[in-house]
C-alpha cells in the first residue's frame, strides 16, 4: 500500500456496527455534523495506520446502492465522486453483519460494481457463533476476489488486523471477481448505456452500470435528484431494454436481484454453515405474539390505550397542584404590587399566558416517557411492522408507519422522517394526512376541554370517560389520516410499489438514563420553544384585550342589563372588535368570538390557544378572585342569551375542529421546505381546514338538535 | 390614561415582546430562506 494519506469510507446495512468500528478507528479524532441543509448525520475522522494519517468518513447506513432514499443518496453519491461536498473515496470499507451475511453482501457485490478498491469487514462475529454460524472467511475472499476481515467490533476483537489489513492492500491490484449478468440483462443494460446514459447523461462514468441496472429495475426516474434534460428519450431506451426482459421471459423488476443473490450463494456456498437448528430466542417468542397478524394490531390498541388513560390519569394530581400554585401566585402577585397597569399585565398577561403552559408538562412528560419506553425496548419497530399490511392498502407504506407515529410527538420531525420513503407519491401523501396525528401541542387543548365538559364517570371499572374520550381524540386523527390517504390514494397517480424493508431489533430493558433524559429535554424544549411564545402572545394579546379603555359612561350607556363591566370592556377591547368581526363566519360550528381569537393566535402554535383563553378571561378579574381556567370556561355566560358559552356541543365542536384543522405556523413552513414548494402547504392548509369546519358544523349541528 | 412608571414598564415590556415575535416570525425565516435559495454550504458551513 501506498504511504500516501487516504480516504476511508465506512459503508453497511444500518445496524452493522459501523459506528462502533467508525469509534473504534478514529477515537476522539471525531467529528460529527450535518450534511449540508439536510439532516443526515455526517460522521468524519482520522486514523492512524502504519504512521500514515488516513481520514475515514462514516457514510449512512443503508441497504442498496439504489439511491432512492435520502441517506442511501448520499452513500451512492460519495462513493460515486459526484456529492460536491465529499471527497471521491480511496478505499471502501463494506461493513457486513456475519450472522446475516448473504443479505449484507449484496450492498457488497453493489459496491464492487463501482470498481472501488474494497474491503469486506465481516463484523458480530461473536454472534455469528453464538447462533452456530462458523464463516470461512478466506474461501469468500478467493471467491470475491477481495480481502474479508472478520471481526467482532462490540469486543475490540480483530481491530489492529483490519489495520495491518488496509495497510498490506494493494490498491493497484486488479478488480475483484464480479458477478455476472446473464444475457437477456446484459442487452438490456447495454441499450439503456448506449442509448441514454452516454450519450444524455452526466452520470459518472464508473456508476454508469449500477444506474443502468437501477433503472431498467424501476422503470422510470421518478426520483427528485436527477434533473434530466431529455427525458423521453430516457423513457424509450428504459421501456426498450424492459421489453427485452420480457421477451425472453424475465422480470425486469426482479431480474439484477435474482442473479445477484445467485451469485452471493454461489460465493458463501461452503464458506459458510450453520450448526444444527437455530435457537429460538426470547425476541422470537415474543414476536410470534406481538407481531402476529390478529393479536399484533390489538396489542398495539391497547398498548395506546393504556398509555392515553395513564397520561390522562396519572398527570392529573400534578396539574392540580401546577394550576394551584399558579392561581395562589396570581392572587398573591395582585395583592403586593400597588394597582396598575403593570400590576394587570403580570397577573392577567404573564401569570396567566406561563400558567397555561407550565400546567402541560407533566402530561407532555408522560406521553415521551411512554414513548421513549416504547423506542428503547424494540416495539416501535414492531408497531410499524404489523400496520404495514394496513397501510399498504389504504394507500400508504410501511415506512410511512415510524413518520406518523413520530406525528404522535410533533408534526416536524414525523414530516422530516417521512424522508425515508423511497417513493414520491407514498412521501407526499404520508406527509400531506400526518398532521392529523394528535401531536403534543393539541394535548393542552384536549385536556382542558375534556376535564372542563367530559365527565369522569368510571367506565369498565378501570377506565375513565375522560380517559376513553382523551384515546378516542387520537385515534379520530389516525382515522381521519388514514380516510385521507385512501382518497388521495386515488386522486394521485399510482407509482411503482417499493418493498418494506425494516430491521427488528431484539427485545431488550430500555436503558433508563436515556429515557429520562430525553423525555427532560423534550419537557425543556416545550418550555424553552412553545413557552416563549405563548407568554410573548399572551402579553400582546391582553394589551389588544385590554385598549382601547371603555369608559364607565360609556358602558352605563350601551351595555345591556345582563353584561358586566370587565365583559364589555372586552367585546370593546381591539381583540374584542376583532373577534366580533369573524365571529359570524364561526358562530355556525358554535364558537363566539372569544373563541375566535385563541384560534387565530392559536395559529403560531396549537397550545397558544389554552394561554390565549386563560388571558382573555383573567382580563378585568377582580383582585383575590382568580379561579382555574377550567372554572371559568364552565362558568361563562353569553350575555346575549344569559346561556352557557360552552355547551358540550361546542366542546366536542372544539375538539373535532382542533383535532383536524391545520393550525401551525411550523408545520406548514417545513411543508414548504420539505416539498421544495407552496403548493403542497397551501393544499394541506385549505383541505384541512376546510374538513376541520365541516366536521365541526355536522358535529355541532347534530349534538345541538339532540 | 395616565403615564406612571407602571405604564411606561408594561409598554416597555410590550415593545420587547413585539420585537421577540417580529424576528422570530418574520426576520428570521425570510433571512433562512434567502440563505436556502442563494447560498451552497460546505461540510462545515456554519451559516445554516
Amino acid at each position: 500500500m501506498s504511504s500516501e494519506p487516504l480516504t476511508i469510507a465506512l459503508v453497511g446495512n444500518p445496524n452493522t456496527g459501523k459506528s462502533t468500528i467508525f469509534n473504534a478507528l478514529t477515537g476522539l479524532r471525531q467529528k460529527i455534523a450535518n450534511y449540508p441543509g439536510i439532516t443526515v448525520e455526517r460522521k468524519a475522522g482520522t486514523t492512524i495506520i502504519g504512521g500514515v494519517l488516513h481520514k475515514i468518513i462514516d457514510l449512512p447506513g443503508a441497504y442498496s446502492l439504489n439511491y432512492k432514499k435520502l441517506d442511501e443518496r448520499i452513500a451512492y453519491e460519495t462513493l460515486i465522486g459526484s456529492y460536491e461536498h465529499e471527497e471521491v473515496p480511496d478505499l471502501v470499507l463494506v461493513i457486513a453483519d456475519a450472522s446475516n451475511l448473504d443479505r449484507n453482501l449484496y450492498l457488497a457485490t453493489q459496491v464492487m460494481d463501482l470498481n472501488m478498491p474494497v474491503v469486506l469487514v465481516l463484523n458480530m462475529m461473536d454472534i455469528a457463533e453464538q447462533n452456530g454460524i462458523t464463516i470461512n472467511a478466506e474461501k469468500i475472499s478467493k471467491a470475491l476476489g477481495i480481502p474479508v476481515v472478520p471481526i467482532s467490533a462490540k469486543n475490540k476483537e480483530g481491530i489492529e488486523t483490519l489495520k495491518k489489513a488496509i495497510q498490506d492492500l494493494d490498491l493497484t491490484k486488479p478488480d475483484p471477481l464480479k458477478w455476472v449478468p446473464s444475457k437477456a440483462l446484459n442487452k438490456a443494460i447495454e441499450t439503456v448505456l448506449d442509448e441514454w446514459i452516454e450519450p444524455y447523461t452526466q452520470v459518472p462514468e464508473r456508476a454508469r452500470y449500477i444506474e443502468a441496472l437501477r433503472l431498467i429495475s424501476e422503470g422510470e426516474f421518478n426520483d427528485p435528484f436527477y434533473k434530466f434534460e431529455q427525458p423521453g428519450v430516457g423513457k424509450k431506451a428504459i421501456a426498450k431494454a424492459r421489453k427485452n426482459i420480457e421477451d425472453e421471459g424475465a422480470n425486469p423488476v426482479a431480474l439484477e436481484v435474482l442473479q445477484r443473490y445467485n451469485f452471493i450463494s454461489d460465493c458463501t456456498s461452503g464458506a459458510s454453515s450453520q450448526n444444527g437448528q437455530q435457537k429460538r430466542t426470547l425476541t422470537d417468542k415474543i414476536d410470534a405474539v406481538v407481531t402476529h397478524k390478529v393479536a399484533g394490531p390489538a396489542i398495539f390498541a391497547l398498548i395506546l390505550l393504556f398509555m392515553f388513560q395513564a397520561i390522562f390519569s396519572w398527570a392529573t394530581p400534578f396539574m392540580d397542584m401546577i394550576d394551584l400554585f399558579f392561581v395562589e401566585g396570581g392572587n398573591w402577585i395582585a395583592n403586593t404590587l400597588p394597582p396598575g397597569m403593570l400590576n394587570d399585565l403580570l397577573v392577567e398577561g404573564v401569570i396567566a399566558g406561563l400558567g397555561g403552559v407550565v400546567i402541560f408538562i407533566p402530561q407532555i412528560l408522560f406521553l415521551f416517557f411512554f414513548i421513549y419506553i416504547l423506542e428503547g425496548t424494540g416495539y416501535m419497530a414492531r408497531a410499524a411492522f404489523v400496520m404495514d399490511g394496513f397501510m399498504t392498502k389504504v394507500g400508504l407504506h410501511g415506512r410511512s408507519v415510524v413518520p406518523l407515529m413520530s406525528g404522535f410527538a410533533c408534526a416536524i420531525p414525523g414530516i422530516m422522517a417521512a424522508r425515508t420513503i423511497e417513493n414520491w407519491r407514498d412521501r407526499i401523501i404520508t406527509i400531506m394526512v400526518l398532521p392529523f396525528m394528535a401531536c403534543s401541542a393539541r394535548l393542552p387543548v384536549y385536556a382542558l376541554l375534556i376535564a372542563a365538559f367530559i365527565p369522569a364517570t368510571t367506565v369498565l371499572g378501570v377506565f375513565t370517560l375522560q380517559g376513553i374520550t382523551f384515546f378516542g381524540l387520537y385515534i379520530f386523527g389516525i382515522v381521519m389520516a388514514v380516510a385521507a390517504a385512501a382518497v388521495m390514494k386515488k386522486i394521485f397517480p399510482t407509482g411503482q410499489q417499493t418493498p418494506f424493508i425494516m430491521e427488528l431489533p431484539s427485545y431488550k430493558i430500555p436503558t433508563w438514563a436515556v429515557v429520562f433524559q430525553n423525555t427532560a429535554e423534550r419537557g425543556k424544549v416545550f418550555v424553552t420553544e412553545a413557552g416563549k411564545i405563548i407568554v410573548a402572545i399572551s402579553i400582546v394579546l391582553w394589551f389588544l384585550a385590554s385598549f382601547p379603555k371603555a369608559g364607565t359612561e360609556q358602558y352605563e350607556a350601551e351595555a345591556s342589563s345582563t353584561e358586566t363591566i370587565e365583559s364589555f370592556q372586552l367585546r370593546h377591547s381591539f381583540a374584542g372588535k376583532f373577534g366580533k368581526l369573524i365571529e359570524p363566519a364561526i358562530e355556525p360550528i358554535g364558537f363566539d368570538w372569544k373563541i375566535g381569537i385563541s384560534l387565530l393566535t392559536s395559529f403560531a402554535a396549537r397550545e397558544v390557544m389554552v394561554g390565549t383563553l386563560n388571558t382573555i378571561y383573567s382580563i378585568g378579574e377582580e383582585d383575590g378572585d382568580h379561579v382555574t381556567l377550567k372554572e371559568k370556561l364552565i362558568n361563562d355566560i353569553n350575555p346575549e342569551t344569559g346561556k352557557p358559552v360552552y355547551s358540550i356541543a361546542t366542546a366536542i365542536s372544539l375538539m373535532i375542529f382542533f383535532a383536524l384543522a391545520m393550525q401551525c405556523m411550523s408545520t406548514i413552513a417545513i411543508v414548504k421546505r420539505e416539498t421544495n414548494s407552496w403548493k403542497w402547504p397551501v393544499a394541506m392548509f385549505s383541505y384541512m381546514t376546510a374538513l376541520a369546519y365541516i366536521c365541526s358544523f355536522i358535529a355541532f349541528q347534530l349534538i345541538s338538535s339532540w | 390614561m395616565e403615564l406612571d412608571l407602571q405604564t411606561i414598564v408594561a409598554f416597555g415590556i410590550l415593545l420587547v415582546v413585539v420585537a421577540y415575535l417580529a424576528n422570530r416570525f418574520v426576520i428570521k425565516p425570510f433571512r433562512k430562506s434567502k440563505v436556502e435559495q442563494g447560498h451552497h454550504c460546505g461540510p462545515d458551513c456554519k451559516c445554516m
